[in-house]
């Protein structure tokens, strides 16, 4: 009895105490109306997300389109500029080109004179792929005109035109293919201050002539040179300059053509930084007046050598020989039937870290115009010197010449200073 | 004698140059077209072109192997397969630009040509001697090629404005492959 009346009064505790959970639980819950508020607020802040998203993905698209867009902005930009730039450098863009060089030479001892020696203008122009003009204009000595020092002179000015992959023909006013310096003259490129006088009083360059040229590679190493072309025109009359080469020089300027004269020149490239060449000219009469006519055979050959032994340095060698054949009894009375000249010039330069560099060379060399003569008449000169390049374009030069001449009252042993460029 | 031989000269220039016309368009002094070029380097195939934009010490470099001799370009285009790049470089002689190719490969030369020649004179540096030269070369700290490339005579300008693009060529490819 006791027993059951416990189980009773547990039970009906029990079941009070679920009564108070499930009363206190059904106060906590939400009603349906909160619920349903709690929905919407969640409807609301969703909508709110979509816009959102909405408005950030248009922003990422317009983002993108203006990436795109700025993107092709810098491209035409940057194409407008390489245009600019491209022009400004003389390329290919722009079918016309200046370039130019000068030199300014002080020369000691009894000269004693300060010259602008030459300046000159270059410009070419290229028609299509396979036409291109080019020409040179020089100033001599700065000042030009009746009785003054310096000459104008159109020095260059002539067509090419591609013929096949390996062979060009020039047409016009051009440089005759002989010797070292005729063509390649720009100071940066040879030692000493003044041209040397080998190629200056033999060759004789600077030499330009009116005609055809014909180049082109036979193999790998070889080049060729034919030139059909305006000749020399010497002196007769006068017997100081009679057959003198140098005087011959007509530079096409209403120059006389009653006899073509012929140049073919060989150059061999046997190994990189070795260059040999050989030249040969033929004019039937050199003076172009005379009855007796006096024909002319010019000779040259040279070799141009220049050997990296690592690096920072490089020895150069050059040497020439150059001699000129004239069949007239008029030139051999005076001795100017042979007329010839050689020079070996030895160079050694040094490449400074921050690109300037710095050479010396020495060179001795001989020419003679009346070699034929029975007296000694050659002209000996020793030349040392130092060259200095700041800029691969741009030279100061300092030398000092030692002259040994058949006529000793035109030596003039000195120094010499000069300032050159190329552009 | 004088007549004929400018006749001479004049029949042949027309004759030869008709023939330039019809067998060899659209030019000659194009040695190589840089399609074939790239071809040969890359197994017959054309990679993408790629470009790197010079600035901040890249630029420096190429400014200080330039050296004032012309503009420093804004970019260069390039392909590229694996550790080998190819680049077309332009470069002026005297007046007129040499177009290069120069094809690197592990930081080393691997190759240079020239594309195409506009001076009138300086041909030789087409010569596979003077070229050979390169082979095998790499740019030092101090921008400069490891290894002595001999010049020409008388072509003095055209064989700078190659040093000038293998250098170039050099530190562009470094750059790419630093890039990684």
């Amino acid at each position: 009895m006791k027993s059951s009346k416990l189980k009773t009064a547990s039970s009906l505790l029990t079941l009070s105490m679920l009564l108070a959970a499930s009363s206190s639980f059904a106060q906590e819950m939400p009603s349906q109306a909160e619920m349903w508020e709690m929905i919407q607020k969640q409807q609301e802040q969703i909508s709110r997300m979509e816009k959102l998203l909405g408005e950030t993905t248009q922003a990422v698209t317009q983002t993108t389109e203006k990436v795109e867009e700025t993107g092709q902005k810098v491209e035409a930009t940057v194409m407008a500029m390489e245009e600019v730039l491209d022009t400004s450098a003389g390329r290919s863009s722009s079918p016309t080109s200046i370039g130019g060089y000068g030199e300014l030479h002080y020369n000691a001892g009894e000269t004693d004179q300060i010259d602008f020696h030459r300046f000159v203008l270059f410009t070419s122009h290229e028609f299509n792929d396979s036409i291109r003009f080019f020409s040179e204009l020089e100033v001599e000595h700065s000042l030009s005109g009746n009785g003054k020092p310096g000459e104008v002179e159109l020095e260059q000015a002539f067509l090419e035109f591609d013929m096949t992959e390996i062979t060009t023909a020039t047409v016009g006013l051009q440089l005759v293919p002989v010797g070292i310096m005729n063509e390649t003259h720009e100071p940066p490129t040879f030692y000493g201050v003044e041209r040397n006088n080998v190629e200056k009083n033999i060759i004789p360059a600077t030499w330009w002539e009116a005609g055809v040229k014909f180049s082109g590679n036979l193999g790998e190493t070889i080049r060729y040179d034919a030139m059909i072309h305006s000749g020399l025109e010497t002196p007769i009359s006068d017997s100081s300059k009679a057959f003198d080469i140098r005087s011959g020089r007509q530079k096409v300027a209403k120059a006389t053509w009653k006899n073509a004269a012929y140049t073919g020149r060989l150059t061999w490239m046997p190994i990189a930084g070795v260059k040999l060449g050989a030249s040969v000219q033929y004019q039937s009469d050199l003076t172009q007046a005379s009855s007796e006519p006096t024909s002319a055979t010019l000779f040259t050959a040279h070799a141009d050598i220049k050997h990296q032994v690592s690096t920072k340095n490089e020895l150069g060698f050059r040497a020439l020989y150059a001699q000129w054949n004239l069949d007239s009894n008029e030139a051999e009375l005076l001795g100017k039937d042979i007329q010839r000249g050689w020079y070996l010039e030895p160079s050694f330069k040094h490449n400074l870290d921050n690109g300037h560099a710095i050479g010396v060379f020495a060179r001795y060399s001989m020419w003679d115009n009346e070699a034929g003569s029975v007296i000694n008449t050659e002209n000996k000169q020793t030349s040392f010197g130092v060259n200095y390049w700041p800029h691969q374009n741009v030279v100061l030069k300092a030398d000092y010449q030692i002259d040994n001449y058949a006529n000793v009252s035109k030596e003039d042993n000195r120094f010499n200073l000069g300032m050159g460029l190329q552009f | 004698m004088k007549l004929i031989s400018i006749i001479t000269g004049f029949l042949l220039i027309s004759i030869l140059s008709a023939s330039a016309q019809s067998t060899f368009k659209p030019a000659d002094r194009v040695f190589k077209r840089t399609s074939e070029y790239v071809k040969g380097f890359f197994d017959g195939d054309t990679p993408p072109k790629a470009t790197i934009w010079v600035i901040g010490d890249l630029r420096d470099n190429i400014n200080e192997v330039i050296n004032g001799v012309e503009s420093t370009p804004v970019r260069y285009r390039y392909w590229r397969k694996g550790n080998r790049t190819l680049w077309v470089l332009e470069s002026v002689a005297r007046t007129m630009p040499i177009t290069a190719g120069v094809v690197v490969e592990d930081g080393k030369i691997e190759d240079v040509s020239v594309l195409t020649y506009r001076e009138s004179r300086g041909h030789e540096i087409q010569n596979r001697q003077h070229r050979a030269q390169y082979y095998g070369a790499s740019i030092t700290e101090s921008t400069q090629l490891d290894k002595p490339i001999n010049g020409i005579s008388g072509s003095t300008l055209s064989a700078n404005s190659m040093k000038r693009m293998a250098r170039i060529a050099l530190l562009l490819h470094n750059d790419v492959m630093d890039d990684e």
